[in-house]
């Protein structure tokens, strides 16, 4: 029964993946304008002169024909994925789009990653004291101020602390992912210039995002809370704090935790405003970037390994399912 | 110690004992670095790529290139934009304009000692006609000849006098054939450029470019050992200059008289040269209403060019009829348009429609019972909503004219532009030199509706512009030019083809604690913009430590 549910997961998974990958190779090409003339009309636009025929041809025998034969097209992008080729970025001629990406990547994935972790731990820690304390002093203030704090908009908060923190204070850094004097590698110097140029992008992701989880879970909590099995656990004479987290939490964090594999997906996605705010070196800005200038494989390369991620990590969280929730198990 | 001190406390105790120690901590290597001067570039992203594959088609190059490699020529844009030696000691004109002899500095070498020859001209100015694709700078010479080590013979196909000040584009650098020559430029991306130029490139990290000045520069000695580039955004900038962590960035700053200088007005230099563009609104001619010249000039005189700088918090920078910037062009300017901004003027620009026949009616302008009701093409991605809104206010109030506003992502409004497809466009007009703000109005650009444009997207057809603009093309007689320029002048403000509005500026920030010796718009022989080439460099060479 469960390698049955499993293979079709699994097939499920791949085809979303194929799909991705086709809609993520046609999507540019149905979108007007092509790659090969904006560069022309770029380099027109530099250098205030019409460029010559030849150029538009090399540039396409550089970058692909938009004109060619379509199946011919993707069956010359299938080829270059399959040896792990992403193009070539179109405004960092001749670099290769996956050099950019693994240079943002770890940025990227440092940030974003710690703080969605770190976000969902407090939130839900909170949610589930609120929601077991439902109408407590604790609740009645945490809740409406969860909720007031999840509505105030990111960038005001981000530009805020920047100038507070970074300006009036002087506490932080104004820009960058560490200190550039530093040589790179692994040293306790640099290691802490990276941690002080990350505490503030961090601390203002963290912010904003704890909110969210604490209500969701506050919520569950508050309905796991009059289940029959918290009541027995309850008669049963159990400490208050094991019924809080061994019974009622566990079974509250389900749909939470489908939410958490989620947001872990879109870590790769990077936090766009965070990364433009405080000049984070990472996978947002990249992405910002290529859509800004129309760099079509940057734009192409960025958006399938984010795609490709999320479907990861939805892969994980269903598999994790199977193994917390019995029930799928008995339906599948 | 203080900032250290900063440090510890956001990290937390445990680390306190790890980095205290007394040498090689972050404070002692950042502060003490010796005569470096720091350099904030804020339209790069946060990240730099390190690719300096100069010729080729890439935008987003490595940053300030143009310290590493040089043009033959530089423009003086203190003198009208005239062409002056770099590289290039000298030159001569042969064959009516068609031939070009450029003898070449003697005493100039790469950065790896090698020398510099007339081979690596003939290979660097060879390279956009042998591959067309890394033809960036769109040169118009036809051939490249050695004639000794020293001297290069390039041949046109069109007397090309005008066309000089394509050897001081610094897309057109000169590259070392000796290491260029044996690589596929189609995937190099030249990490370790060898240059003319005085400096090398020290240390690249995505976030800090750090350029190490070289002793053996031909132009001189540099006051500073590195020169650092580093990535910002705008609004960090700001607090960047105010701190005094950067000394220099390129950046506008509306209001920055009151915010930035006025703090202290001794060291906080902000400065705006003109770079001899303009915003204008471009008049599609190859259609009614604006074939009309009646109309073109109405509109031109109900333009309300001081609320527009106003809005920009830019006071002073309304353009003159002419379009040509007097801070750039003050020698080339007809007298009588000097100083001049159009005022709205609604009785002129009724007498105007009067004249050719046109009455307006419900919003729409008539003639011989056809209406035209105009729409505006601007950039919505430049935020010109707002400028756009204030000329269709003007025109509602002073002559009832309703136009409509057409915004337009970038890639919609290059195409409706370069198409003609719109009837009024605000688009930027300009140029080096008086041939440069003009010759976009030459009919050899010309294009049907419909069919693809890249200059005279007005599709202006005017047999006597294309007469003035081919005697410019056919000499170097300064005088000669002058004439030939304000004959220019007088049809543009005449006939209208466009509007200016106001003059563009490149906007520099200067924070002068660590360097003094900066030009100042009121005195220069070069512009302080990092990317203007040589320009860059003599702004470099001009500067003074603060103190010792």
């Amino acid at each position: 029964m469960r390698w049955a549910f499993l293979a079709r997961r699994l097939g499920f998974y791949l085809a979303a993946a194929a799909a991705a990958i086709g809609l993520n190779f046609l999507l540019p090409r149905l979108m007007p304008g092509d790659p090969s003339s904006a560069i022309v009309e770029e380099l027109e636009r530099v250098s205030g002169q019409q460029v010559p025929a030849e150029t538009l041809m090399s540039i396409r025998a550089i970058f692909g024909n938009p004109h060619a034969n379509l199946a011919q097209q993707f069956a010359d992008y299938l080829r270059q994925l399959s040896h792990g080729d992403l193009g070539v970025s179109v405004v960092n001629f001749p670099v290769p789009v996956a050099d950019l990406v693994w240079q943002a990547l770890p940025w990227t994935l440092l940030l974003v990653g710690t703080t969605t972790i770190t976000a969902f731990a407090i939130g839900t820690l909170l949610g589930v004291v609120a929601g077991w304390k439902a109408g407590s002093r604790f609740d009645a203030i945490l809740t409406p101020f969860t909720t007031f704090l999840s509505s105030v908009p990111y960038f005001w908060v981000a530009l805020l602390a920047l100038w507070i923190f970074g300006f009036v204070l002087g506490w932080t850094p104004l820009s960058g992912g560490y200190d550039a004097d530093l040589p790179q590698g692994f040293s306790l110097a640099y290691a802490v210039s990276v941690l002080h140029h990350g505490v503030l992008p961090a601390a203002t992701i963290v912010f904003s995002a704890f909110g969210g989880w604490l209500l969701g879970m506050r919520n569950m909590t508050v309905t796991t809370v009059r289940e029959d099995y918290v009541l027995l656990a309850q008669a049963k004479g159990l400490s208050p704090k094991r019924v809080m987290f061994r019974y009622a939490a566990r079974n509250a964090m389900l749909p939470s935790f489908t939410g958490f594999a989620m947001a872990l997906g879109g870590v790769v996605g990077g936090a766009l405003l965070t990364e433009i705010v405080f000049s984070y070196p990472g996978i947002g800005y990249l992405l910002y970037e290529s859509l800004q200038k129309r760099d079509y494989p940057m734009m192409q390369g960025v958006f399938l390994l984010i795609t490709l991620t999320v479907l990861l990590a939805n892969l994980v969280a269903d598999l994790a399912y199977v193994l917390l929730d019995p029930r799928i198990r008995a339906r599948g | 110690m203080r900032s250290r001190w900063r440090v510890l406390l956001v990290v937390g105790a445990v680390l306190v004992v790890g980095c205290s120690g007394p040498t090689g901590g972050p404070a002692a290597t950042g502060s003490a670095g010796g005569a470096s001067i720091v350099y904030a570039k804020t339209d790069g992203g946060t990240t730099f790529v390190r690719n300096y594959n100069v010729l080729g088609p890439a935008t987003d190059k490595a940053p300030n290139m143009e310290l590493v490699y040089e043009p033959l020529m530089r423009v003086d844009y203190g003198a009208g934009g005239v062409v002056k030696p770099w590289l290039a000691e000298s030159w001569a004109f042969a064959a009516q304009g068609k031939q070009l002899t450029i003898k070449l500095r003697t005493d100039v070498k790469w950065s790896d000692g090698q020398k510099f020859t007339a081979d690596d001209v003939v290979y660097s100015l060879g390279l956009p006609i042998e591959k067309p694709d890394f033809s960036i700078a769109g040169v118009t010479y036809k051939s490249v000849t050695k004639v000794d080590d020293s001297t290069v013979k390039v041949v046109f196909p069109e007397p090309s006098y005008a066309t000089l000040n394509q050897f001081a584009n610094i897309l057109l650098p000169m590259v070392p054939k000796h290491i260029w020559a044996s690589q596929n430029l189609n995937t190099w991306t030249n990490p370790d450029p060898v240059g003319t130029g005085p400096f090398t490139v020290g240390e690249f990290k995505p976030q800090q470019i750090t350029l190490k000045a070289r002793s053996d520069y031909w132009g001189g000695k540099l006051p500073m050992t590195t020169y650092k580039i580093i990535p910002t955004s705008a609004d960090a900038l700001k607090a960047q200059l105010l701190k005094g962590d950067i000394d220099w960035a390129s950046a506008s700053w509306p209001n920055g008289e009151k915010e930035y200088v006025a703090k202290d007005p001794d060291k906080h230099l902000y400065q705006l040269y003109s770079n001899g563009g303009a915003m204008s609104v471009l008049f599609n001619t190859a259609k009614a209403p604006f074939n009309d010249v009646h109309v073109r000039r109405a509109l031109a005189l109900t333009i309300d060019r001081t609320a527009v700088v106003t809005t920009l918090q830019r006071p002073g920078t309304e353009a003159g009829p002419t379009g040509l910037s007097e801070q750039l062009f003050g020698d080339w300017l007809d007298p009588s348009y000097k100083g001049k901004v159009q005022k709205v003027d609604a009785t002129g620009a009724k007498a105007e429609l009067a004249k050719g026949g046109w009455t307006i009616d419900n919003g729409a302008l008539v003639k011989d019972g056809k209406r035209y009701q105009p729409s505006i093409l601007f950039n919505a991605d430049w935020g010109w909503g707002n400028y756009a809104d204030i000329l269709i206010n003007t025109w509602k109030q002073s002559l009832g004219l309703q136009v409509k506003g057409a915004g337009q992502p970038s890639a919609g409004y290059y195409d409706k532009q370069n198409l003609g497809q719109f009837d009024l466009a605000a688009a930027s007009t300009g140029g080096a030199s008086v041939y440069g703000v003009y010759r976009f109005l030459s009919s050899q650009f010309l294009t049907p509706i419909g069919k693809s444009a890249t200059l005279d997207q007005g599709r202006w057809n005017d047999p006597e512009t294309d007469k003035i603009i081919r005697s410019m093309e056919r000499t170097d007689n300064v005088d000669e030019l002058k004439t030939l320029g304000k004959q220019l002048q007088k049809i543009v403000v005449d006939e209208v083809p466009f509007s200016p509005i106001y003059n563009n500026f490149y906007f520099i920030d200067i924070n002068a604690t660590r360097w003094t010796g900066w030009p100042t718009p009121e005195k220069f022989d070069s512009i302080p913009f990092a990317g203007m080439g040589p320009d860059t460099i003599r702004t470099l060479l001009s500067l003074q430590r603060r103190g010792n």
